[in-house]
């Protein structure tokens, strides 16, 4: 089932014009107090309700360039555009999740979920209902009232993912989120993930150190080089949607994921066979 | 951690809370028998067990101590509360403002530093024989603890937490109160149980200085007189108002910082659960009922 993405943004005379639901990053650079150069001249744009992996070594800048888009740390140089509007401070129009879910101990998963709601002043029995039935699609239903301190990693990290969708946006920064989480869980976090993404036509960044997850579930994967981070690589994905597992069995996969490998660590490492642990998408060795 | 409350009948918990203080106590008991019956130290310096026990008795059931008690618990109370209170109000402003800390704190640690003993003559001076002496000094020895517990509590908050309150866009306040307060909490109420227990020692030593009434006038007194039993009953005494005022911040903390308690959170969850299958059970009820009947009573 072909899918039909976003038209491409209309360029005025000026430079092209950003839409909703766009996250457009124009020649961006980021360098830490003290010298480390994170994100070196990094550029892509995401257009709306398309799926970007940004695969790529640890220390390579993707987490930071997730938080560059969220407005969470300032650039050096360069643009960030979110909605039509240059990323200044903190923006409330995208939702982000970590690899940790920072869930409050002395709330439930419920009062968890509903967090970004009591913050804005419009935690109502609708917003209550919406959270039960958000807690429902991620497995966790009879856990609503359930404390941290008595969830797995998995199942808070399944809370975090409910609290990200209560925000309401339809942009979501997605920094390995579910890195720590067992295979099964995974596999069928990443597929919720997907069926989400596809009701609110949302626009997504998924980081990640996996290369099968990265290209099962994205449209386009941007690898990026070791640090100083750059893209190396962009990779559109053509399969349809929706994806399933197997896909990764088929050659063309196969031969992406060779592409990808490609990009990380150069075309002779590829020529000369890839390491048992990186052959199943792994690349957290590097 | 057993989910068991602390507070639970049960014969093998009793057994494990009480029996076991109990057969050490008996043990030490033992021991002291054994040393004053092979005159290793005499009885002027320290009294049979027995001994004490009467003592400690009588002076209950006479007429003597109450007022003694009433004085000194009166005394670490009110110095713990007042002690806390400027804690706190040192360390919050500290912990929110960089400026502020860097400006309060060499104070704070210099009132630390100081030894107590050589202020109190000072504070007598200034704030009289009366209560107010023993209290200032109670607060003077209850500040430290609190404040800098406080301070580390609201410095320590989880870094990824505040980031995750950022992305939400909760402005400072709501930070401060639905973050910052409940997650320094643990870490304060660290330093309230160790004033507590301290504001007591504030309390007793601003009545040795001089004081006409408190458990500290009366050790004294007991000293004075060669009355050994009797002032070891005092400590005694005093050793209990100690683990009272310990046992109350136990029980305070167990309250407000429910989420470190495994007991406390499954009772939680469970009330929660109940309430709200009631209230699906009401609103399921209101639906398949009349219509007419008003909006949901949920």
């Amino acid at each position: 089932m072909a899918s039909i993405r976003g038209s491409a943004p209309t360029a005025a005379p000026g430079g092209p014009v950003a839409q909703h639901g766009e996250i457009e990053v124009d020649d961006v650079v980021k360098q830490f107090d003290g010298g480390v150069l994170a994100v070196d001249h990094v550029s892509f744009t995401a257009r709306k309700g398309e799926f970007v992996s940004l695969i790529g070594p640890s220390g390579c800048g993707k987490s930071t360039l997730l938080r560059l888009a969220a407005g969470l740390i300032p650039m050096t140089s360069g643009r960030i555009a979110v909605n039509g509007t240059d990323v200044v401070d903190s923006r409330q129009d995208v939702a982000l999740m970590f690899q940790k879910p920072t869930l409050l101990p002395w709330q439930t998963a419920l009062q968890n979920a509903l967090l970004p709601r009591k913050l804005q002043g419009k935690a109502d029995r609708a917003a209550e209902e919406e959270a039960y039935g958000l807690l429902a699609t991620v497995g966790l239903e009879g856990f609503e009232h359930t404390y941290p301190r008595h969830l797995s990693g998995g199942m808070q990290q399944r809370v975090a993912l409910a609290r990200l969708l209560m925000v309401g946006v339809d942009i979501l920064l997605l920094d390995e989120p579910f890195a720590a989480v067992d295979e099964i869980t995974r596999e069928r976090l990443n597929l919720e993930l997907l069926k989400v993404r596809e009701r609110l036509d949302a626009t997504t960044i998924l980081v990640t150190h996996n290369i099968t997850e990265a290209i099962l579930l994205a449209d386009r994967v941007l690898v990026m080089t070791p640090r100083p981070g750059r893209i190396s690589d962009v990779i559109e994905v053509p399969f349809g949607r929706p994806r399933v597992p197997q896909m990764a069995k088929e050659p063309e996969f196969q031969e992406l994921v060779f592409r990808a490998h490609e990009g990380l660590h150069g075309p002779d490492a590829a020529a000369h066979g890839i390491p048992s642990e990186e052959r199943n998408g792994d690349v957290r060795g590097l | 951690m057993s989910a068991v409350s602390r507070f639970s009948l049960r014969p093998r918990h009793v057994f494990e809370v009480v029996g076991a203080p109990l057969l050490f106590l008996a043990a030490i008991v033992v021991v002291w028998k054994i040393a004053l019956a092979q005159e290793w130290v005499s009885t002027r310096v320290l009294p049979h067990p027995e001994d004490i026990v009467t003592s400690f008795v009588d002076l209950s059931l006479s007429d003597i101590w109450w007022d003694d008690v009433a004085a000194t618990l009166y005394e670490s109370v009110a110095g713990f509360l007042l002690g806390s209170a400027l804690g706190l109000a040192l360390a919050i402003p500290s912990g929110l403002w960089r400026p502020m800390r860097r400006m309060l704190h060499p104070y704070a640690i210099g009132l630390q530093v100081t030894p107590r003993i050589a202020i109190a003559p000072l504070i007598i001076a200034w704030a009289g024989f009366g209560y107010s002496s023993k209290i200032w000094i109670a607060a003077i020895i209850s500040f430290f603890p609190v404040y800098v517990n406080a301070l580390t509590g609201m410095l320590t908050v989880d870094e990824e937490s505040r980031e995750m309150f950022r992305s939400l866009g909760a402005s400072k306040w709501q930070t401060f109160t639905r973050l910052v307060t409940p997650s320094s909490l643990p870490v304060m109420f660290a330093g309230l149980k160790t004033a507590a227990g301290l504001s007591l020692v504030g309390a007793v030593v601003g009545e040795f200085i001089s004081a006409q009434r408190g458990l500290g006038v009366l050790v004294q007194q007991f000293s004075y007189q060669q009355a050994v039993s009797d002032a070891f009953a005092v400590i005694v005494m005093l050793m209990l108002l100690g683990l009272l005022l310990y046992a109350v911040m136990e029980w305070i903390e167990r309250a407000t910082v429910f989420w470190l308690h495994d007991a406390r959170l499954v009772a939680r969850t469970r009330r929660r659960a109940a309430r709200a299958r009631k209230r699906a059970a009401r609103g399921s009820d209101v639906a398949a009922g009349s219509k007419a009947i008003g909006a949901g009573q949920r």
